[in-house]
């Protein structure tokens, strides 16, 4: 290698990162043959027409073209980081024991957890039914007792299959809409975390994502008890709903929209003054897709309702208003902001 | 290898990461071994550093940007999707250069009518600077750029070899001796030669776009 203040037309033209900083015009390289003119301005032309030979020799991406595909391949990675597929068997059996055994510790978490929640923790057998909705799908549920439940999207819920004489229990993660059958003798209990909410016969929303800071119950009709760990917190009268702040711990009381908070159990999306993150986090949920976007991207409160429409055509609807370009590819969702 | 008495490291497994921790720039054979255990960081990394040579290289062959771009990303997902088992890659550079352009020339080969000139292409020099089988439309080219074209098509073949190995593969002199298997001062023989004619070039289409100009 010659020494950098000999250098020739030819030594720049060969130099890969002379190379690079013409191609791609990184950071590193310019702050290198900047510094490097300042030290050597007599090389200045000599630099020059380097530069000009090599910039007919490649073909240039737009910097923010690059930065696109970039995001767009640092999400594939991410995306595939754990589940790679092998080839071969053997260690097919390897990956199976491990999966064995991770059900094991969840069977073992979600026993030991219901034993702390609920009265029957002395009952030996519990038989439990789960039911889970993935993203995208929504479910009804009709129990023994003629309660009826509607699971939104990525939800959990898990009740014994038969429910004690004394007690109706069950297990709530996610948002679901309950038409609890009225029976006096057993209260109905919805468990989501430390909080309960007791009802005898009501329907109530309970919107109880772990993801999310808040956790919501919505009464339309009847009367429900929320409890804290095992006391009771608030009594929620029709039209008022009880929302927990789970950061601050703090409870409060206020009146709800039923048509904004029970829009999805009809199909029906709808935004009131949403930021652009709540906006992806139901519509993720909604359309079982991932969001890949700018962090700044400044919504101010958007407000609009969608009814069973494609993800396309309330995308194109928003984008108006918004002012933003999206492209649609398999599950997931690029935006791109204007 | 200067760390490896430094640190007196056992294996070079050991040194890969030691020179990760140290944040020393880790060679793209390197950084194919750290792919091969999972290393996502390292699979960006190589993303990052051989993008522009393979966008230019694929505008080149097909002088469409999105079958460029995609085509890119699928050779690199391929490459994280099957990770684990990786063939071992002498030079990483020339591999990508070399997996575009089979990929390229086959989704051509798909969409295109005009199959004998594709076939008539051979992998690497002999597409990069030949203008007269272009294979797809040159509206959207200036003028000046055309005659560019035209008078690079007009150096030897061996002279458009060594602009695609020192240009694009990223050869080092030393590097392309060996794959010639050719000696070093020939090699360096040939590339000044190149050069000086390259450099001609430039010269008449700085001034033929000058001429143009008035």
């Amino acid at each position: 290698m010659p020494k950098l203040s000999d250098y020739t037309l030819e030594d720049f033209l060969v130099d890969e990162s002379f190379q690079r900083f013409v191609r791609e015009n990184s950071d590193t390289d310019r702050v290198i043959w900047e510094e490097y003119l300042r030290l050597h301005p007599e090389k200045e032309a000599t630099l020059l027409e380097a530069k000009k030979i090599i910039d007919q020799l490649y073909i240039k991406i737009p910097q923010k073209e690059f930065q696109y595909e970039l995001e767009k391949f640092r999400s594939i990675v991410e995306a595939n980081k754990i589940n790679v597929p092998k080839e071969r068997s053997s260690n097919r059996f390897k990956r199976y024991g491990i999966a064995a055994f991770v059900s094991v510790i969840l069977l073992t978490t979600v026993f030991f957890g219901l034993k702390n929640y609920s009265s029957y923790s002395e009952s030996k057998v519990i038989s439990l039914v789960e039911r889970t909705t993935e993203r995208g799908r929504k479910s009804n549920l009709l129990l023994k007792d003629s309660t009826r439940i509607k699971l939104n999207a990525q939800t959990t819920i898990k009740y014994a299959e038969t429910f004690k004489d004394d007690i109706r229990e069950v297990q709530l993660i996610g948002e679901a809409f309950f038409d609890v059958k009225e029976d006096k003798e057993r209260p109905f209990i919805v468990h989501v975390g430390d909080v309960s909410i007791k009802v005898l016969g009501t329907s109530f929303n309970v919107r109880a994502y772990p993801e999310e800071n808040t956790l919501s119950v919505s009464l339309v009709t009847g009367k429900v008890e929320i409890l804290k760990n095992g006391h009771i917190e608030l009594t929620l009268t029709p039209n008022y709903e009880a929302t927990l702040t789970k950061s601050s711990d703090h409870l409060i009381k206020s009146l709800f929209d039923p048509k904004l908070k029970l829009a999805w159990k009809d199909d029906i999306i709808r935004f009131e003054k949403a930021s652009f993150a709540e906006i992806v986090t139901v519509l993720e949920r909604w359309y079982d897709v991932d969001f890949i976007y700018d962090k700044d991207i400044d919504v101010e409160g958007f407000t609009g309702e969608f009814t069973r429409m494609s993800l396309e055509n309330l995308l194109k609807g928003m984008s108006h208003s918004v002012g933003f370009d999206f492209k649609i590819e398999g599950r997931k969702v690029w935006i791109l902001t204007k | 290898m200067e760390l490896n008495s430094l640190f007196s490291v056992q294996n070079s497994e050991e040194l890969d990461s030691l020179k990760k921790d140290l944040s020393i720039e880790l060679t793209d054979v390197e950084l194919w071994n750290l792919i091969r255990k999972d290393d996502s960081e390292a699979m960006i990394k190589l993303y990052k550093r051989h993008y522009h040579i393979l966008y230019s290289y694929g505008m080149k062959i097909c002088r469409s940007k999105e079958l460029t771009k995609d085509c890119i990303q699928e050779i690199f997902t391929n490459i994280w999707a099957s990770r684990r088992t990786l063939n071992k890659v002498k030079i990483v550079r020339s591999y990508l250069l070399q997996t575009l352009w089979n990929k390229l020339v086959g989704e051509l080969k798909k969409n295109s009518k005009r199959n004998d000139i594709i076939q008539k292409q051979v992998y690497q020099s002999d597409i990069i600077f030949s203008h007269e089988d272009k294979l797809i439309d040159e509206e959207n080219e200036s003028e000046l750029m055309k005659r560019l074209s035209n008078s690079i098509s007009s150096l030897s073949k061996s002279q458009k070899e060594m602009i695609f190995m020192l240009f694009y593969e990223g050869l080092s002199y030393k590097q392309i001796a060996e794959k010639k298997s050719v000696n070093y001062q020939s090699v360096k023989n040939l590339s000044h030669k190149t050069i000086k004619k390259l450099r001609e070039l430039i010269i008449m289409y700085a001034l033929t776009s000058f001429l143009l100009f008035f």
